[in-house]
């Protein structure tokens, strides 16, 4: 058995914030109190002159990148960082800004469902909408390889690790909302299966597709959207305050998934690939459609039921799954439709969208 | 066994619970507009006569709406057909109490 590949050279930085961190992260073991303050003073002006958080290359890699101690793997960091009291609190300044953009923006029903019955049924109307999803459907209708290599590049940094964010609530929830949350995670790590992970099998369609399975090996390339989905999970996943909001996360989750997967396969199959390659999406139609009800039932609902001061955010992590996730969607889809790249750059070996490079080249592994 | 089944739900779906093994019953739950839940060890027989399989899950759900591609499972798209079930008719754990009123 081999254990999973990582990644071992460091990213690039974005902008003052990513490269004071990087500065530490790859730095000395000690680090001088000068690199700290360096970083803070950058994370505090950079926040405060954001114009749009969740669009800022430089706060969201930052971010990630704090997130990643607690994740792993992360060869590229010289030292035990996770739980460094100096990296840890200019984590805060920048989630911080990251959740007042969230809550500023994210939009909530009026009024909000006044018990844990109608906030199961706000929530399938809420994620009704998505029922037919723009993004999976236009992929059906015009797949390509390189749309689909950087459809697969955006979704490596959530899906090589998927599951993990919402295990953080694990610990946090008690009673049926824990059963439930451990019912579906369960089957996200394979049911006892190590070969039927979720994100073994994404990794799996990764290789099938000719691209590389390592955690975070295209980490330059997803631009902010993507990164701030991630960090949005790991936002609600790690404080035990936001564990409403993380339950309804999953929840938004699993319930916008089956049916766009279904589409997902079928532009892989379009293009001539086989089970090796659709078996993740396969498996999501099937397995979500059980997801979709034991989260909003009997992980959303019950929790909200349990602890009714916490519908609130159960319904702002669904809604708050929906609008950041829309934003990843929606640049995918206005870049593509538009012929350009959805990623920053390139790699060798990587097709994508508008590349001049000659066709031959660009196949080549 | 606490008074309340951990897996009853409270939005009016009734929990079916087959006793086959004391220690771990199938438990059946008819989701509103959705599809049957089937938590526990299971076999299914594709159609009559045919060999019963182990499905691939713990939990499986079965399609109601019969929109699925994956029948015998649901896929989701009950969704798409706007697919409405009925409350409740029958009172599993009293069938002699009224069930309530139709509607
Ligand atoms: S009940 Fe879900 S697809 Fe039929
Ligand atoms: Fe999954
Ligand atoms: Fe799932």
């Amino acid at each position: 058995m081999t254990t999973a590949p990582t990644r071992t050279v460091a990213p690039t930085a974005r902008g003052p914030v990513s490269t004071a961190l990087l500065e530490i992260l790859t730095g000395p073991e000690e680090t001088p109190a000068s690199g700290y303050a360096a970083m803070s003073e950058a994370a505090a002006t950079a926040v405060d002159a954001s114009q749009d958080v969740l669009a800022d290359e430089d706060l969201q890699l930052a971010l990630f990148l704090l997130y990643l101690l607690h994740y792993g793997p992360a060869e590229f960091v010289t030292a035990d960082r996770e739980w460094d009291p100096e990296l840890l609190r200019v984590r805060t300044v920048l989630e911080a800004g990251f959740e007042a953009e969230l809550r500023r923006r994210v939009p909530l029903p009026d009024p909000l469902p006044g018990d844990s019955a109608q906030l199961v049924d706000t929530m399938f109307a809420m994620t009704g909408g998505d029922a037919k999803p723009t993004l999976a459907t236009w992929l059906a209708r015009h797949p390509s390889e390189e749309i689909l290599s950087e459809f697969l590049v955006h979704r490596s940094i959530y899906t090589l690790r998927e599951a993990d964010p919402h295990a953080w609530g694990i610990a946090r929830l008690r009673g049926r909302a824990k059963a439930a949350l451990v019912e579906i995670q369960s089957d996200e790590y394979g049911g006892g299966r190590p070969e039927r992970v979720h994100a073994t099998i994404f990794a799996q369609t990764m290789r099938g597709f000719g691209l590389d399975d390592t955690p975070d090996h295209y980490l330059d390339l997803v631009p902010a959207p993507t990164l701030a989905s991630m960090n949005l999970m790991s936002l609600f996943g790690l404080h035990r305050r936001l564990r409403g909001a993380i339950a309804g996360h999953l929840a938004a989750f699993e319930m916008t998934s089956s049916i766009p997967n279904k589409y997902y396969g079928r532009a892989f199959r379009k293009l001539g690939y086989d089970a090796d390659v659709t078996w993740y999406y396969d498996e999501h139609v099937e397995a979500d459609a059980v997801h979709e009800q034991i989260a909003a039932r009997d992980l959303a609902g019950a929790l909200a039921q349990d602890e009714p001061e916490l519908l609130e955010d159960v319904l702002f992590g669904a809604a708050a799954c929906l609008y950041v996730d829309g934003l990843m969607g929606d640049h995918m889809l206005e870049c593509w439709s538009d012929g350009r790249t959805s990623l920053r750059g390139s790699m060798p070996g990587l097709q994508t969208v508008g590349s001049e490079a000659p066709a031959e080249e660009r196949v080549a592994l | 066994m606490s008074e309340q089944d951990p897996r009853t739900t409270d939005d009016g779906s009734p929990v079916l619970s087959v006793a086959h093994d004391a220690e771990d019953p199938v438990v059946i739950t008819p989701c509103p507009d959705g599809p049957l839940l089937v938590r526990g060890d299971v076999l299914i027989a594709p159609e009559p006569g045919a060999e019963p399989q182990k499905p691939p899950r713990r939990v499986v759900a079965l399609c109601r709406c019969n929109m699925s591609s994956i029948a015998p499972f649901c896929d989701g798209s009950h969704k798409l057909a706007n697919f409405r079930t009925r409350p409740p008719r029958y009172n599993i754990g009293n069938p002699r109490e009224d069930p309530g009123e139709e509607d």
